[in-house]
């Protein structure tokens, strides 16, 4: 009888750290994904600053039209990442809207008058501070990223995940399109 | 005197100047004594050995014990005041007010105007018997990114009962606390306590659990706020933005169980300031007994200095993001 309630008592406690072990697995996912959407949210407001910044800097600098024309091309390409979830493509997209804007900077130095625009500084200033949020964000997500990766991989969880079948996560890594 | 303080303090009954003097003719006293001192607790070592020869343990024992007294009380002195000295040189390179003595009067004050902070919230186990009080306090400013802050910081003392079986102690328990103000777009006010295991409880029944992207953030706090609405958690979150989130679960990774403390780090967040609380002092003690610990070095006063920019650098950075906030 006692070897009954033996095999009863472990094979419950198996069962229940199945359950916990489950049930993490489920909240350290929905956390990569919660944290992806505050990316998301981030590209999002920048994407809305961008189109205003670069109408005003077009009034200066009206023969900078290839780079307008590859903002706006990167730009919707961002947003269309962003649809799909896609996020080897969004980092290299995001990286050279990171860079166009920067290049963009540099063209507003050359113009003074544009330089004493307080629509100009303001806008600047706000797109600033939406790349330190971006790049926050990032941390973020790369941090709880490889949290769930760890957690899948250590053992035993790595064994019990063959019978729950969680996928490993993508890193955001920026990477250089050029 | 200009000072900025979150609370109305009546700062006649702070008694800068004559503090300063004690904390400097103490200093002297000891510069004066220390070879003497020393002396004494060579000679009452060696005695112990004289009593030994003469077959006489029980005084043997005494001495013994006395001797080693007598080194620990010298040993505490120099370290507490050479804490002093180090904050007061900070404090005149700073041109800051300085206040080293003990004040149960500054925290009977802000244990009104913060009482869930400073007064409930490590209250459980304390002791009726002894009275908290705040020490080595500064009020000041401090320049960061072209803006200029206001700021008071200091040790918050308490003390807790102990108790097994029949054994009964009193245990000090020593947290610092920074306060700077800063004028936020936050309606009422909510706070980040350490994680425990009675925070998760109450956060299980009362449902004050905010969930942030950060994982190693919701790990780490938990929150408290008084109105449990939609609205307030809304405007909670608009605070928290990832640079906030990373800078807060900086913070507690640099400040969280360096010291044995009731509250852990702490932040509470108002319209007109935030409260920083973290476990043990601001300047923790320096190890040294030499008469040549007394004399603060410009590495001293940078330990002390590098702890307070930690803060100033938190503050300027959420003063950023928080103003920032309607972007």
């Amino acid at each position: 009888m006692e070897t009954v309630y033996l095999v009863f008592s472990v094979l419950a406690a198996f069962l229940l750290y199945l359950l916990f072990t489950y049930n993490s697995f489920v909240r350290l996912r929905n956390q990569v994904f919660n944290s992806f959407s505050g990316i998301d949210v981030q590209l999002k407001k920048r994407n809305d600053v961008l189109p205003n910044l670069v109408t005003i800097v077009q009034s200066y600098a009206k023969h900078e039209q290839s780079l307008f024309q590859s903002i706006a091309k990167t730009r919707s390409e961002v947003y269309s990442c962003l649809e799909k979830k896609d996020i080897s493509t969004l980092s290299s997209q995001d990286m050279a809207l990171s860079k166009h804007v920067t290049s963009l900077f540099a063209v507003a130095e050359g113009y003074p008058e544009l330089q004493a625009s307080q629509q100009f500084l303001s806008l600047q200033k706000q797109l600033v501070h939406l790349e330190n949020q971006i790049a926050a964000s990032r941390r973020i997500y790369n941090s709880n990223v490889t949290l769930f990766n760890s957690q899948l991989q250590i053992f035993p969880n790595n064994v019990l995940n063959k019978l729950f079948g969680f996928q490993e996560q993508n890193l955001y890594v920026l990477e250089d399109q050029s | 005197m200009s000072v900025w303080s979150p609370v109305e303090i009546d700062f006649s009954k702070i008694s800068f100047e004559e503090d300063i003097a004690s904390l400097k003719k103490k200093e002297s006293f000891i510069k004066r004594y220390y070879y003497g001192f020393i002396a004494g607790i060579i000679v009452v070592l060696m005695s112990s050995f004289l009593w030994l020869a003469i077959n006489q343990f029980p005084f043997f024992i005494l001495f013994i014990i006395l001797s080693f007294f007598l080194f620990v009380w010298l040993h505490a002195s120099i370290l507490s005041l050479k804490k002093g000295l180090i904050k007061l040189k900070v404090a005149e390179k700073n041109k800051w007010v300085y206040s080293p003595a003990r004040s149960t009067y500054l925290f009977s004050l802000f244990s009104q105007r913060f009482k869930r902070f400073f007064y409930e919230e490590t209250s459980t186990l304390r002791s009726r018997r002894y009275t908290p009080f705040f020490e080595h306090v500064f009020w000041g400013a401090f320049d960061k990114q072209t803006n200029s802050y206001d700021f008071m910081a200091g040790d918050f003392n308490y003390y807790v009962e102990r108790s097994s079986g029949k054994d009964r102690s009193i245990v000090r328990y020593t947290d610092h606390f920074f306060i700077v103000r800063m004028r936020t777009d936050i309606k009422g006010e909510f706070r980040l306590y350490s994680k425990n295991i009675a925070s998760r409880i109450t956060n299980f029944f009362f449902k004050q659990n905010i969930v942030t992207e950060s994982i190693d953030f919701n790990n780490s706090f938990s929150f408290s706020y008084q109105n449990n609405d939609s609205e307030t958690k809304v405007d909670i979150m608009s605070v928290l933005s990832p640079v906030v989130i990373e800078d807060l679960v900086s913070f507690y990774k640099v400040k969280a169980g360096t010291a044995r403390s009731m509250g852990g780090a702490r932040i509470l967040f108002e319209q007109e300031c935030i409260v920083f609380t973290a476990p043990g002092s601001l300047l923790p003690n320096k190890k040294g007994l030499r008469l040549s610990s007394l004399d603060v070095s410009e590495e001293d006063t940078a330990v002390m200095q590098d702890r307070l920019d930690l803060f100033f650098e938190l503050a300027s950075k959420l003063s950023t993001s928080l103003t920032n906030s309607e972007y």
